[in-house]
């Protein structure tokens, strides 16, 4: 095999024996960088969303200059596809800022739709969701209709050049990426895109069985969407990964996230591993109340992103469950000093990389941040990390 | 009556007894154009 080619395999099975609770040769160093990519190149958020030469060449400049194992996705979206459909909510509010994400704009069902979405979501998606979502898809046929072709184009033109990045990434750099797709969990899914997150709060007391009924006919629409990127994307040597972005857990009461989030979740977890497919949740906030749920997911099928936690707590309480990594702060990255940054990183390899199954990581992707303290962190993880 | 917009893995079934033992996941690869219909449209659903 080639150099690069070896480099490769080398960081995959670095990376996938962590995933296995293993212990690999040193800790293994992921990449989770958003946007920040976009800011490392020069380039603003915007730019890479309609430009994905320039999303692609921030990712190798990130390849080729970071010193990484494995990234966790292409940080770009697709800017294309929204604005050919007239996306009411993918906006920025300056040329220099990220996408935003508006609760405003997510109100698009009522609660009295509920039934008719628990009856057949994908139609509710498609007749109701959609043409609220995008102005171009309210209009007559063939308005719409070709709006709707236009869209599919640019989508299928996105994958092919994110998938060709991915290629890319490989071949020249020996950079392998960590996701082969994402999902989101039903409820966070109907929270956060169609009635807002403070309509949801107030479905939980107001109509929750109605609400409820919704999460649980959403379920399969989401395994399936799982299941189909996992299969359109080729075959390897080990398991796909899909990353899965949680939201609203941590505002619950624990009586609420045993109805209506916990089944649906280890729904999905069970589905998945009886694939062998990984799948890598993003444990937003502090899940230090629910550790004992996720001893019940399916041994050394997931890596848990953790945010916020006592990393010793959550070593003790799930180490032969699942692959731990996260919590470096992102925003030390950014504010921090080297010393203090190396300081935070020593502390975090000390505690979780004892026994292996342990991914060095931030608590959440990095929008932005300081170079010369991402490549001294990592740089420092990966001599101070070896397994001796 | 509605036209049905998805063809899920039992009408599949229906249509091709022989695949009736097989994991369901068959029917991802089985038409991949719907499931990638699919895919566009759901994550239209997403922002």
């Amino acid at each position: 095999m080639s150099e690069v080619a070896n480099l490769y395999q080398e960081r995959l099975d670095r990376v996938f024996k962590a995933f296995n609770l293993e212990q690999p040769d040193r800790v293994p160093v992921l990449g989770t960088y958003g946007s920040w990519c976009a800011e490392f190149a020069g380039y603003t958020d915007a730019e890479t969303n309609w430009d994905i030469e320039k999303g692609g060449k921030a990712m190798m400049k990130v390849a080729s200059e970071i010193p990484l194992d494995m990234v966790h996705n292409y940080f770009g979206r697709p800017g294309g596809v929204y604005q050919a459909l007239g996306s009411k909510a993918f906006h920025y509010l300056s040329d220099s800022t990220v996408a935003q994400y508006s609760d405003e704009h997510a109100q698009i069902m009522t609660a009295d739709e509920y039934p008719e979405f628990a009856k057949d979501p994908f139609r509710f998606l498609v007749e109701k969701i959609l043409p609220r979502k995008y102005a171009e898809l309210a209009k007559p046929s063939p308005i719409k209709d070709l709006a709707f072709a236009k869209g599919a184009m640019k989508f299928g033109m996105f994958g092919a050049q994110s998938g060709g990045i991915v290629g890319a990434l490989a071949t020249q750099y020996g950079m392998p990426m960590l996701f082969d797709g994402v999902i989101l969990h039903p409820m966070d899914w109907i929270a956060d895109f169609f009635r807002g997150i403070k309509n949801a709060f107030m479905d939980i007391r107001r109509c929750p069985n109605d609400f409820l009924a919704a999460i649980e006919a959403f379920t399969p629409l989401i395994i399936r969407l799982g299941m189909g990127q996992a299969l359109m994307t080729p075959p390897r040597q080990y398991p796909k990964v899909l990353e899965l972005p949680i939201h609203l857990p941590t505002m619950l009461k624990t009586s609420d996230f045993d109805k209506f989030f916990w089944p649906a979740f280890k729904t999905i977890m069970e589905f998945f591993a009886s694939q062998n497919i990984n799948v890598v949740p993003i444990y937003e906030g502090d899940w230090s109340r629910y550790y004992d749920h996720l001893q019940e997911l399916p041994a050394k099928k997931s890596m848990g992103w953790f945010e916020y936690g006592d990393p010793k707590v959550i070593k003790e309480k799930l180490k032969d469950i699942m692959c731990i990594s996260g919590l470096y702060p992102a925003t030390l990255l950014q504010f921090g000093t080297k010393e203090e940054c190396i300081a935070k990183a020593k502390e975090l390899v000390d505690i979780l990389a004892p026994g292996g199954g342990y991914v060095f990581g931030t608590d959440k992707e990095l929008i932005t941040g300081k170079a010369e303290n991402i490549i001294a962190v990592n740089k420092f993880v990966m001599e101070y990390g070896v397994y001796k | 009556m509605e036209e049905q917009l998805l063809i899920s893995w039992s009408d599949i079934v229906k249509e091709h007894p022989e695949l009736a033992d097989k994991d369901p996941a068959m029917a991802m690869s089985w038409d991949i154009g719907q499931e990638m219909i699919f895919a566009y449209v759901t994550f239209l659903a997403l922002f």
